[in-house]
């Protein structure tokens, strides 16, 4: 709810123009019920789909074939058909790849650092963010992939023995990557689904076709919104957010260790971890700006949920973290002159003033300059003027990986090999096509799954028009009769704050088998329904700590000698962990070089263990409960109905009991059968 | 006193015994000044100890002073309601800078007459190529007009929150938050650049030879987090005593949450400038890991990566330690601890070379500053409420859910 401060009646007129100053705005468009909400947001997957859907998909699906078009010629040709060469042996692939894997970084910015600093305007954001983060890292993990040049080797990345007789090198930087990168994925993806879990439970009760509903039914695993699993859910939730924060600032800090580790002119600086981190969210909430403003003209139901003042608030990160890139170039411009290393100096005059000049200066114009127009708040709140600063941003992250990358290699240490970086057509078709596969797929998102948390935004709603329906009451229908096929007894209460005094009434005359249910999560509402604290944190400690001690034994033994006690006995798949190799002039037991495995395995760990902890503690997936036969839960107990279930088997439970109910302000009592 | 008519300012705050902490000051700061001059005293046998050690306690405190600016300044960014009730106390120490400056004076008496802290001072190296090729920063006018500078903008950004809160209490006029909201966004910028700067100048400039571009925040970074832990421990201090009952376990939840994360970011920057010097390996650069490695300086070092990083971060990790006033004091306490070692690995190790060692100057001149600004900083504390009386955003602050 926002919150809004009010000041008391007695000073109203006195402080009417600070009040508009400091209120907090509205974060919802008007009606802002629970129940206008799940309208909004189902509305847009029930009916049918807009006109510039379809051609636009269609479109986006044929760019996104130039992918498929453009690795096969590669395949079947070589590593040739790119514009690669020696000195700029990283090309395009590897900017694409920074480029994406960097926008996936403000989906879980606003998905997971808000959520811990109670942005609650990241609410009706988060969704679409988090959808283009797993888009946008599926579209840069491919990269690395084709630049492996066998691309049906890819495996020998990850630590499977079996057929190489070999281990990967874990002291790499590159190898950092793909433990970040698909722990990334795989958090992200996990984080994604489990986000939407309630709302598909909220399109299961809605549908009518037969076989969607099925679809949804699995897909939501029987979720009940039960108080039960709202309880291990939030506390899940907020882990996995607690992962996922510093996951996102260490996919992009390993990342930017493939060239800060590397010992090059203009790569090699200590800044660039926070600095790609910084970027990346730069980049990130440019793309959801790019997405979503265009997206609010062409459906105008979202503007309900996506107001100005979002607009506004990620304009406001854009100037933020555009400007503290334009710090980073500040200060690795003047470490560089101050560090007066010839070599370091000449890479960033080479920058300034070299062959790719107009690049760096773009970069520079495009990132650091363009955002501080956002300055002033008339600018912030005309959306197209907001959206163009985010095409620039684009275009600058993208401009930013060509400087970092090209510039730095087309003049190495080797000045009769120095040359220009020309990109193929293969080059440019991927990048082109990777575009058009990050568009498709977000066309096909907003068609098929809610673009917006419903829960999430009904935990905004203003809770007045419960109370307005309260005072509305209905003429109390038949209290109904208590057979023996009987499961228990259900009530609908009005609010949330008549469901939970109804469940601590209830617990107070001693009843012990009730549950709770309710559209959204909200402070009280486990421990109304006695709850105690949920468990999946241990469950988030155990996998981490699990994944932890796999990947440091796996580092630790890959990396040592076999041990004399060992050397005796033959060869086997177990001995042959032990794998030393000189690397680099580092020891064997490299601490520093071992954190990012073992940070990125603890992570992946711990986030399977949040996941498997919601699950278990909520006995899901469960899809038969005896609730959903009450025919007014399932129209109302995903949309906006706060209920309370008491069952049968409760030693207080008494033929008395659909009184006390009503006395407790419960609207409609029911049984509910077995 | 309108905005808070709340459940939990219903248990009356016992009043400050406010002569009895004027006495205490006035103690302390004569106890400060004491310490400090037989610390001068001291000097005369031993000029360069004597001075590192003034260093490291200048910044020690420096940074708690500028990290208290940084959070008032957050607090006013990001338009944020929770934390009314205990901002006052940041920017009471925040207002110290005054006090700050003073203490920078035998920095900058060694600058032009002394020359054992930086070396680039010095007229023998005049003619020195390396030094030469970075003379357009780093020469004496320019850097005194930084200094200068920075304090100017230090102690009037400090001042102006500091003053245009407490005026707030008397008179109520909302305008002023949304004044010092409005002026918060170009201030945090300036802070920003001010901060990166003093941290090249004053710790990195300790040896000219080497750069690192994270510095500025690295730096930063620490001193956050080590004057959130001074905060803390005001906060939890007065809420003991219960002169600031508003102060509810919500808010050290939420205190306690943002040392975790500074702390993890403090792990975050530290490593990130660690492990890549080490990576890359070039002598240019590691050589000043090495010499902060030597003999029992590593144990030091090690202790860091423990103390600072692995220790509060394990200790925070549990929700009840944040909501436990003394747990939080504890780790507060800690971190604050773990600064000033952080800072003494930094800069004493170009005294005493061949292993760890703490004189009794380094002793007096710490114990002698920590007097003068505590005594200080609880003359500040008599002198303005405890807390914001009469923001138009207290009530959201006292009610605040973590």
């Amino acid at each position: 709810m926002p919150r809004e401060f009010s000041s008391p009646p007695s000073e109203t007129s006195s402080l009417a123009p600070e009040a508009i100053t400091v209120a907090r705005p509205p974060l919802l468009g008007s009606p802002g019920t629970a129940a206008s909400v799940t309208r909004g947001v189902c509305n847009l997957l029930e009916r049918p789909a807009p006109r510039w859907w379809g051609p636009a998909t269609l479109l986006t699906g044929l760019i996104a074939l130039f992918v498929l078009a453009t690795n096969s010629y590669l395949i079947g040709t070589g590593m040739g058909v790119w514009g690669v060469q020696i000195p700029v042996v990283w090309g395009f692939a590897i900017i694409n790849f920074v480029f994406w894997i960097g926008i996936g970084h403000a989906g879980t910015l606003i998905s997971a650092i808000l959520l811990l600093t109670r942005q609650k305007w990241r609410n009706s954001l988060n969704r679409a963010a988090e959808a283009s983060a797993v888009f946008a890292v599926a579209c840069g993990a491919m990269f690395p992939a084709m630049h492996i040049g066998r691309q049906w080797m890819a495996w020998y990345l990850f630590p499977i023995p079996e057929s190489i007789a070999a281990w990967p090198n874990f002291r790499a930087p590159l190898l950092w990557d793909v433990a970040a990168v698909t722990t990334y994925l795989t958090v992200s993806v996990l984080y994604w689904y489990l986000g939407m879990i309630p709302d598909f439970a909220t399109l299961r009760e809605r549908e009518k076709h037969p076989w969607r509903q099925k679809l949804w039914a699995i897909l939501s695993m029987g979720w009940s919104s039960s108080a039960r699993e709202w309880n291990h859910y939030e506390m899940g939730y907020l882990c996995l957010a607690g992962l996922l924060a510093p996951l996102v600032l260490s996919v992009h800090s390993f990342v930017s260790c493939d060239f800060a580790a590397m010992v090059l002119p203009g790569w090699h600086a200590t800044i660039f971890p926070p600095y790609f981190g910084a970027g990346a969210i730069f980049g990130g909430f440019a793309v959801i700006l790019v997405l979503l403003i265009p997206l609010r003209a062409l459906v105008p139901e979202l503007k309900e949920f996506i107001l100005p003042i979002h607009i506004e608030q990620m304009a406001k990160w854009l100037l933020t973290t555009g400007s503290l890139v334009g710090y980073v170039y500040l200060i690795e411009l003047f470490i560089a002159w101050y560090g007066a290393n010839p070599f370091e100096r000449y890479a960033f005059w080479n920058r300034i003033t070299g062959p790719y000049a107009l690049e760096f200066w773009g970069m520079l114009t495009c990132n650091a300059v363009a955002p501080q127009l956002l300055w002033f708040r008339r600018i912030r709140q005309r959306p197209w003027i907001v959206f163009g600063v985010a095409v620039l941003a684009n275009i600058g992250m993208w401009l930013e990986r060509f400087v970092i990358i090209i510039i730095s290699l087309h003049r190495d240490f080797l000045p009769s090999s120095w040359s220009l970086y020309h990109p193929t057509w293969v080059d440019i078709g991927l990048l082109i096509g990777s575009v058009g596969l990050f568009l498709f797929l977000f066309l096909l998102f907003l068609r098929f799954l809610p673009v917006i948390a419903m829960f999430e935004v009904k935990a905004l709603c203003s809770h007045s028009e419960e109370a307005s329906s309260a005072s509305a009451k209905p003429a109390s229908p038949p209290l109904p009769n208590l057979g023996l096929t009987t499961f228990g007894v259900g009530a609908r209460f009005p609010s949330a704050e008549a469901l939970c005094r109804a469940g601590r009434a209830l617990r107070e005359r001693g009843f012990r088998k009730i549950e709770l249910y309710s559209p959204f999560p909200f402070h009280g509402l486990a421990e109304a329904a006695g709850h105690g604290r949920s468990w999946v944190s241990a469950c988030v400690l155990g996998g981490g700590l699990l994944g932890f001690c796999l990947a440091a034994s796996l580092e630790i033994l890959t990396s040592v000698p076999r041990p004399a006690a060992l050397r005796g006995i033959l060869s086997s798949h177990f001995l042959d962990l032990f794998f030393p190799l000189v690397l680099q002039g580092k020891p064997y037991m490299s601490t520093p070089a071992f954190f990012a495995v073992a940070f990125e395995t603890t992570a992946l760990f711990a986030a399977i263990g949040a996941v498997l902890g919601i699950l278990l503690g909520s006995a899901l997936p469960r899809f038969h409960k005896p609730i959903f036969h009450w025919d007014l839960f399932s129209r109302r107990g995903q949309d906006d109905g706060f209920f309370l279930l008491v069952e049968r088997q409760d030693p207080q439970f008494s033929a008395d009991l659909p009184e006390v109910l009503e006395s407790m302000g419960a609207l409609e009592i029911s049984a509910v059968p077995e | 006193m309108v905005h808070n008519q709340s459940p939990s300012d219903t248990r009356a705050a016992v009043p400050v015994p406010a002569a009895k902490w004027k006495t205490l000051a006035a103690c302390l700061q004569g106890a400060g000044i004491l310490f400090l001059a037989a610390s001068f005293a001291g000097s005369w046998w031993h000029a360069r100890e004597f001075l590192h050690g003034w260093l490291f306690s200048f910044f020690f405190f420096f940074s708690l002073c500028s990290g208290a600016l940084f959070w008032v300044l957050l607090h006013y960014v990001t338009n944020a309601g929770w934390g009314v009730v205990v901002r006052r106390q940041a920017e009471n120490v925040a207002s110290l800078f005054p006090w700050v400056a003073l203490l920078f004076l035998p920095i900058g008496w060694d600058v032009f007459w002394g020359h054992h802290l930086y070396e680039w001072t010095s007229p023998a190296l005049a003619h020195d190529p390396a030094l030469l090729a970075k003379s357009a920063y780093l020469n004496l006018p320019f850097f005194c007009l930084r200094a200068i500078f920075f304090f100017a903008f230090w102690i009037l950004a400090a001042h102006f929150f500091w003053n245009s809160s407490r005026l707030q209490d008397g008179d109520g006029d909302p305008w002023r938050t949304v004044r010092m909201q409005k002026a918060s966004y170009g201030l945090l910028v300036v802070y920003g650049a001010c901060m990166t700067f003093a941290a090249i100048d004053w710790l990195m400039g300790l040896d000219f030879r080497w750069g690192s571009t994270l510095w500025g925040g690295y730096v930063f970074v620490g001193a956050a987090g080590a004057s959130l832990s001074l905060w803390i421990l005001i906060i939890v201090w007065l809420r003991e005593r219960h002169h600031l009952p508003q102060v509810n376990e919500e808010h050290l939840h939420l205190m306690g949450k943002l040392l975790f994360a500074f702390t993890a970011l403090w792990g975050y920057f530290a490593f990130s400038q660690y492990m890549l010097i080490w990576y890359a390996n070039i002598p240019e650069e590691t050589y000043f890991f090495i010499r902060r490695n030597f003999g029992s300086w590593n144990w030091l070092a090690i202790g860091l990566v423990l103390g600072r990083f692995f220790v509060p971060f394990l200790f925070l990790l549990p929700q009840a330690t944040k909501r436990n006033p003394r747990m939080l004091a504890l780790a507060a306490g800690w971190v604050l601890g773990m600064q000033a070692v952080e800072l003494y690995w930094l800069i004493l190790p170009r005294v005493f070379e061949k292993a760890v060692a703490i004189g009794w100057l380094e002793i007096a001149v710490w114990a002698g500053m920590g007097s003068l600004m505590a005594g200080a900083f609880l003359r500040r504390l008599l002198s303005c409420e405890l807390y914001p009386l009469r923001d138009p955003r207290l009530r959201e602050s006292v009610e605040v859910i973590s």
